[in-house]
């Protein structure tokens, strides 16, 4: 499990998780948002590489979206391989994030 | 007796431990003469008993105690007579025996000029 | 010299005094051996012999032990591994000294124990290096141990808080009617600690409830969240509460209490027997199965809502899918554990092992124990390890439920207040105030089998109150409401005359008495103003269309009867009410 993040020119913030997506990715992901220079206008998480998720790394964009503005955020969850997908559309967290 | 000391003890060596010992150097050599001088007297009993495995042992620990005091021909020797012993006879060693106590004689007089 | 310890610090500076046990039965040796240790700084011991080595060890338990190999009376070997035993779980290091040179005799010093040797002749800068070592790996195992003990009882600790909060919630859980007659399920008496929750309850006006949580996490974490649901829904659940009020008081309770990223996956279903029907709402769980024993296939239902506790109320939407459900028809609900189960190749369970299953159990009573066999199997442990939780209904006739919900049914319109009567004046501080609406309401809800009604009651006493409060006591004419404009002035003149008000009242009087299977509630609003010429009013139809005049006939519709009485302040209405099974 690895975290790579980039601020784009645009202002958003591309958090990338590869490998398993689960409690020990707590800190990294963590930090990935919250150590930045300026507050992004947006979030991209994208899963292209991302194997597994589970119920923890929902809790973790639940607080990511907390993190940035709740109701008034803006975060999409691209590239999911459909096993991601799968878990994301039982939870219905379309209404809350942008899937794409 | 031989007129260089050097070859029974390295002086050294010895002096060195005469600063380690400090004011106990005195009473470590009186306890390292009259010690080696009953264990030459075992040692003795040993071969006329033919007792190979006593040999052994006693002339395991004054191989030791000679190495410790500088005595390296001592040493030596005690080690001819613990290799004796464990290989079972005592074929040979009223020889290195007396060796061994003209050596002891030289290095005793050596060690008590030093204290 | 005597054995005074030198404490003569050494050309590094300060370090631990060690107490240091020497065993050499060599008389000269010995002395040269304890000078240099003393000199170090350390406290020495000495022993002639094996013997001798074991006895001090025993009353002074040095840290480090310097042993000749060959001695008489027990030799250095066997001393060795006395001390070792004695020394138990702490590390004692033994260095061996020896003039023994041979390989298979240096093994044996390992072999005994020691964790190094020292030759002779002795060479005190070897000697004092190895003492150094040595007294640090001590020191690194102590605080190894240490370490292994406080995480020991740290973890004790955590198990006895887990078991303290498992009497806590077993005190507070309620059995519900899980032992239902129609209801299958596996579940672990640790389950709450695996964030899951089984609930289900009889509902008063027939019919069951029935709840699957899983919870995220695990531990106190994830089993704290269940008892606030549990106490929710079962509370809810005998005051005939529907199940869409359910959910939105527990999301609104989990939203508030539990941080953001914890949340639970649910799902809940009203059971109607009568109507042979389930209301089904799903969050966050994975697919719900719905036997059909007809025809022998498996439906799914699937999540169609955000899990509980992830969204305020104003965000959660509780609308359900209704399932038609014919005798004999089932419904599975399971927590990820069922469907997780690993082998020992790493494959899980899965939903398609489940259909099989259910495939080649042609007896639909036997499937929830086949698909419980099949899970144990698969995953490969026994009966220590069962943390599944499933649950199986059957659709099934109430009747079939016999003496269970006979006996609960007699009880459920037992206790709380069905005889009574009151009568609550408003007087002018308090019109102007306080509404005294949901205080009715609240009280007429706490009599039992009442509640499914309380959307007909709050209308009837809403509508008789601002009848009386407006038209009665402050005077306002209906006529006004009759346009949008109209509508906005009559209410800017009701404050008005509201905020002014210093004389008048409204006086309730509500009776309740109880009839077979429900009862008669009637209620009489009687303001203090002039009245008005009821008697010809009646005889015109009242406009159901425009802003006013909607209220007394739909009244009329809910009740038996709707009466004024003269002068046209006091109006009565008699509401009967049934249990709706």
């Amino acid at each position: 499990m690895a975290i790579w993040s980039t601020e784009a020119s645009s202002g958003e913030l591309t958090i990338k998780i590869q490998g398993r997506f689960d409690f020990s990715a707590h800190q990294e992901f963590r930090d990935a948002y919250e150590k930045v220079s300026e507050e992004p206008k947006g979030y991209i998480v994208d899963m292209k590489e991302t194997t597994y998720l589970d119920s923890s790394a929902l809790g973790m964009l639940l607080l990511l979206r907390d993190h940035a503005g709740g109701d008034n955020s803006h975060i999409e969850i691209v590239n999911c391989n459909p096993d991601v997908k799968k878990i994301l559309t039982i939870s219905n967290f379309e209404q809350l994030f942008t899937i794409r | 007796m031989s007129t260089n000391p050097e070859r029974h003890v390295d002086v050294g060596a010895l002096q060195d431990l005469k600063d380690i010992m400090e004011g106990e150097f005195k009473t470590l050599i009186d306890t390292f003469i009259s010690d080696s001088s009953s264990k030459l007297e075992e040692l003795a009993a040993a071969v006329a008993t033919n007792d190979a495995d006593a040999l052994r042992k006693v002339a395991h620990s004054l191989k030791g105690s000679s190495s410790n005091i500088c005595a390296g021909e001592l040493s030596e020797l005690a080690r001819q007579l613990e290799f004796m012993g464990k290989e079972g006879s005592t074929q040979g060693s009223i020889d290195i025996l007396q060796r061994m106590r003209d050596e002891f004689a030289t290095v005793a007089s050596i060690l008590q000029e030093h204290v | 010299m005597d054995t005074v310890a030198l404490t003569v610090a050494s050309s590094e500076g300060p370090q631990e005094v060690l107490r240091i046990l020497i065993a050499d039965d060599n008389d000269s040796d010995r002395l040269i051996l304890q000078t240099i240790v003393r000199k170090e700084g350390h406290t020495v011991y000495t022993a002639r012999d094996g013997q001798e080595a074991i006895d001090i060890f025993r009353e002074q338990s040095p840290d480090i032990v310097l042993l000749d190999a060959l001695m008489p009376n027990v030799d250095g070997f066997q001393a060795a591994r006395t001390i070792k035993a004695l020394a138990g779980d702490d590390l004692v290091p033994i260095i061996f000294l020896t003039s023994l040179r041979d390989a298979t005799s240096l093994a044996d010093c390992l072999a005994a124990g020691g964790l190094d040797f020292l030759s002779k002749p002795y060479n005190r800068i070897i000697l004092q290096a190895k003492i150094k070592a040595f007294a640090s790996m001590r020191r690194l195992h102590e605080t190894v141990q240490r370490q292994r003990d406080e995480i020991s009882l740290h973890n004790d600790r955590l198990i006895h808080e887990q078991e303290v909060a498992k009497q806590v919630f077993d005190n507070i859980a309620h059995p519900g009617c899980i032992d239902a007659p129609n209801i299958k399920y596996l579940l672990s008496p640790m389950a709450v600690f695996n964030g899951d929750l089984v609930l289900a309850s009889r509902k008063p006006s027939g019919g069951m409830y029935v709840f699957l949580g899983d919870f995220t996490g695990h531990g106190l974490p994830a089993a704290i969240g269940a008892m606030p649901v549990s106490e929710i829904f079962y509370g809810m659940a005998q005051k005939g509460f529907s199940l869409q009020d359910i959910l939105r008081e527990i999301n609104k309770k989990l939203k508030r209490i539990l941080p953001v990223g914890v949340f639970c996956c649910a799902c809940m279903y009203d059971l109607s027997f009568r109507k042979r029907s389930a209301e089904v709402w799903i969050g966050g769980l994975p697919d719900v199965l719905v036997y059909r024993k007809g025809n022998r296939t498996i439906e799914n239902l699937k999540s169609r809502h955000l899990p509980l506790g992830v969204v305020d109320n104003d965000r959660f939407k509780n609308e359900t899918t209704v399932i038609q459900l014919d005798f004999g028809d089932k419904i599975y609900l399971w927590s990820d554990g069922i469907i997780e189960a690993t082998n020992d190749q790493g494959e899980m369970f899965g939903e398609d092992r489940v259909r099989d299953v259910i495939a080649s159990t042609p007896d639909a009573e036997a499937i929830f124990s086949a698909i419980e066999a099949a899970v144990e199997k698969h995953a490969g442990r026994g009966e220590q390890d069962d943390d599944y939780t499933m649950v199986e209904v059957t659709m099934v006739n109430e009747e079939d439920m016999g003496e269970y919900f006979a006996d609960r049914g007699k009880s459920f319109l037992a206790g709380g207040p069905k005889d009574w009567s009151m009568t609550y004046e408003l007087r002018p501080q308090t019109l102007r105030e306080f509404n005294p609406l949901p205080l009715i309401t609240h009280l007429l809800m706490e009599v039992p089998g009442l509640r499914p009604h309380s959307g007909k009651i709050y209308t009837i006493l809403s509508e008789l109150y601002s009848n009386a409060l407006e038209h009665g006591v402050l005077g306002l004419h209906s006529e006004l409401k009759a346009s949008a404009d109209g509508f906005a002035r009559y209410y800017m003149e009701r404050t008005k005359k509201l905020s002014d008000l210093y004389e008048g009242s409204v006086k309730f009087y509500v009776d309740h008495h109880p009839v077979k299977d429900g009862g008669v509630l009637t209620i009489l609003v009687e303001d203090t103003g002039p009245g008005f010429d009821f008697k010809s009013k009646e005889q015109v139809s009242h406009k159901t269309e425009g802003y006013s005049g909607r209220g007394i006939p739909l009244i009329r519709t809910m009740c038996r009867s709707v009466r004024y009485l003269e002068p046209g302040n006091k109006v009565e209405v008699v509401f009967d009410w049934h249990v709706d099974v």
